[in-house]
């Protein structure tokens, strides 16, 4: 009886054990489908990038990006802060000076100290000056002109951050002191600073950085790489954008309550602008004390460059990067104020200042302090830019008054690349190269064949099917780098301070860079003015107007 | 009581058929739950912040600040590559099925709030269409009927665990 029993529970052992993992074949039968599966993937990327025709790393500013310092960081060195408004505010939070009671700043985490102390600072607006100090934790010094600022301290080098018709006469005094610079785009009001900015820099041997961080996104890596490895085919068109749609992106900044030239009445009846010295260098110094023209310098020629310099510059100088392309040949531009035309100051009934994005409270009334402001730069604006050496075009299209995000794409005959989200690189329909891979379904035309996003994680790489995924746009504030989310503006400034460590002029954006930079932009700003296409004058080095002669035409008139 | 009894006490009540299709819903949702987890597993640098980023809707800043708290993001990158894949094998293999059912229920509960089907929001998800009752909210359904039923002890490795 007991070995019946025995039988009976091994029996039932094994008929229980093999009820228990029936479904256990489920499991190989799903290792078996994504093995297959996976295979089926890998080969298509493979296939893609062997498709690509051209030798690696034929574009210097690949080199560039791969750059580590090679001396230490144990010496700590002094910077000065020139310009401390939005801009350069952010500046000084990204090198970790801010004040106590401020939030710790974003993507700061985990990167190497930058080592430097903040011994001077120096802006024309006192409350930017108290800010600063209180960054600074009262530790730096401050100098009433940027003269002063050369004269007396002892820094070893200055980031630049006022209204655009300063950057070339500080930038020039900087390279004249010895101090090494940074400074934000556009690199000069006018062309003529920009040849002179360029001879100061490098006559005087200073290391020079001009701020486009958004050249520090990892997206650029993937985008180079995908222009070097000639996936696209021959590039023929580029088309980049910026829309924006609010009155601060147009420039309307807010204006504070207290206000007021240092000398003389104007203004709310502070005294807290040093009016003088911001128009010494303009061609209008002698205008009277205008808060439009203080606080939202970017509407106006004598401060700022308009589109050219202060939006189509991020775009076209990230294409420069990535194409390797140097100055355009010819340029034509046009656009015209269509949308914001004039805007008057609002307050609310107690004479609190509103700003222009919100909707306007009950009772908000125009603020007696600050004029109508009517801008003189474009709010809409198109520019169309010729490399006939390179068989391509660079288009550039701009309005102030929409949101709709049309994508930064590289058109060429076998595929396009869009870079509005990542690096998204589609095969062309009618493409030859891919037309195999098309056929056997492994590459879609209506999704990327090759994906590169900013991902949380590990590395900058990853083919992704086109699921939404959350990336930093453009990398103007923020990237990825090993796992974590950076500042780029920090990534900018660590370029150039390693670089100042090593004396390696060739940062990231450098003065050849910065010249280009500022040469492309102000060939639109002169072409929209003059209602003329410019030229690029290689030989001598000139912009010059354009006009194709009578024979050119004849062609259609003669019909 | 033997082994053999509880299951006939367990099961018992039930057909033939209908414990096969409670042993397939099992496994269906089994395989659904190892393949999403398993392909975040592969997917080089993957994480869900990008999710969590554009979460639309009411709770929308309660899941950017999983995003910026950097421990609470990498918990919620660990339980959705090993959380999921775990859930995945116990569900086909039939072990620790209460265990696993849970924890699928909770999570379809995330996915369904952070990305609910209701008037006025503006929700991501892909084929259909949804208006309260979505796909989360159907095999929440289902993850709750393997939880009231004995769904490990057919056909599953639960059934060797089973005491009196």
């Amino acid at each position: 009886m007991a070995e019946n029993d025995k039988e009976k529970k091994t029996g039932l052992g094994r008929r229980e054990f093999l009820k228990a993992a029936a479904t256990t074949p489920v499991l190989g039968a799903f290792a078996y489908s994504v093995a297959k599966k996976g295979t089926e993937i890998e080969s298509s990327r493979e296939e893609i990038l062997s498709l690509g025709k051209k030798v690696t790393g034929s574009n210097p500013n690949i080199v560039k990006r791969n750059y580590k310092r090679k001396a230490s960081a144990s010496d700590k060195l002094k910077i000065g802060f020139i310009g401390i408004g939005g801009r350069g505010k952010f500046h000084m939070r990204s090198c970790g000076f801010y004040p106590e009671d401020e939030e710790t700043p974003r993507g700061l985490e985990g990167q190497e100290d930058l080592n430097i102390e903040c011994t001077a600072i120096c802006d024309l607006f006192q409350p930017n000056i108290d800010w600063a100090l209180k960054a600074t934790r009262g530790k730096a010094k401050v100098y009433r002109t940027y003269q002063e600022l050369f004269d007396q301290s002892d820094v070893d080098m200055v980031l630049i951050a006022t209204s655009d018709n300063a950057h070339a006469p500080i930038t020039i005094a900087a390279a004249q002191a010895g101090k090494h610079v940074y400074v934000e785009k556009c690199m000069t009001r006018t062309i003529k600073e920009a040849f002179a900015v360029r001879e100061a820099v490098k006559k005087n041997g200073i290391i020079f950085q001009l701020g486009h961080q958004n050249r520090d996104s990892n997206r650029y890596d993937s985008a180079m790489e995908v222009i070097d490895k000639g996936l696209l085919g021959q590039v023929s068109l580029i088309q980049c954008y910026t829309n924006r749609n609010t009155p601060s992106g147009a420039w309307v900044y807010g204006i504070p309550k207290e206000h007021g030239p240092l000398k003389g009445e104007g203004g709310s009846g502070a005294h807290n602008v040093d009016w003088e010295q911001y128009v010494a260098f303009t061609p209008h110094p002698d205008r009277p004390y205008d808060p439009n023209r203080f606080f939202r310098w970017r509407c106006y020629w004598d401060y700022g460059t308009g589109l050219s310099g202060d939006l189509l510059t991020h775009e076209l100088d990230v294409i420069n990067m990535v194409m390797n392309l140097g100055i355009p040949e010819t340029c034509v531009a046009s656009g015209g104020i269509y949308y914001y035309k004039e805007y008057k100051t609002m307050m609310t009934a107690d004479g609190e200042p509103i700003s222009a994005d919100k909707p306007l409270p009950e009772g908000a009334v125009p603020r007696p302090d600050v004029p109508v402001i009517r801008r003189e730069v474009p709010d809409v604006f198109q520019v169309t830019y010729e490399w006939p050496d390179r068989d391509l075009t660079v288009v550039y299209n701009a309005t102030l008054a929409n949101e709709h995000e049309r994508g930064h794409i590289y058109m060429g005959d076998e595929a396009f690349m869009d870079l509005t989200n990542g690096v998204d690189v589609y095969a062309d329909p009618i493409s030859k190269r891919y037309k195999a891979l098309i056929e056997k379904g492994k590459v879609k035309v209506d999704e990327p064949m090759v994906s590169y996003r900013n991902v949380a994680g590990k590395g900058i790489e990853a083919i992704t099917s086109a699921t939404a995924q959350w990336t930093v746009s453009k990398g103007l504030l923020y990237t990825y780098r090993g796992g974590r989310l950076v500042n780029t503006t920090y990534l900018h400034i660590k370029n150039w301070v390693d670089h100042i460590r090593d004396n390696d002029p060739k940062t990231m954006c450098d003065i050849d860079d910065g010249f280009q930079e500022a040469i492309t932009a102000h060939m639109a700003t002169m072409s929209f003015l003059r209602g003329c296409r410019t030229r690029w004058d290689k030989e001598n080095e000139q912009v010059i107007f354009d006009l194709k002669g009578e024979d050119e035409l004849a062609v259609f008139d003669s019909v | 009581m033997t082994n053999e009894s509880v299951l006939e006490q367990r099961l018992g009540r039930y057909s033939n058929l209908q414990l096969c299709f409670l042993a397939f819903l099992r496994v269906v949702v089994g395989w659904h739950f190892l393949y999403e987890g398993y392909v975040k597993i592969i997917s080089p640098g993957w994480s869900s912040a990008g999710y969590l980023n554009a979460v639309p809707g009411p709770l929308a800043n309660l899941f950017k600040m999983i995003v910026e708290t950097p421990w609470m993001l990498t918990t919620a990158d660990y339980t959705m590559k090993y959380g999921l894949t775990a859930i995945g094998i116990a569900l086909i293999l039939g072990l620790f099925t209460r265990l696993a059912s849970v924890g699928a229920a909770l999570l379809l509960v995330l996915f369904y709030i952070s990305n609910p089907p209701w008037v006025g929001v503006q929700t991501a998800l892909g084929e259909g269409n949804y208006l309260i009752v979505n796909k989360n909210l159907v095999e929440f359904a289902a993850v709750l009927l393997l939880l009231v039923f004995p769904s490990g002890l057919v056909l599953g490795f639960d059934r060797l665990f089973i005491k009196e």
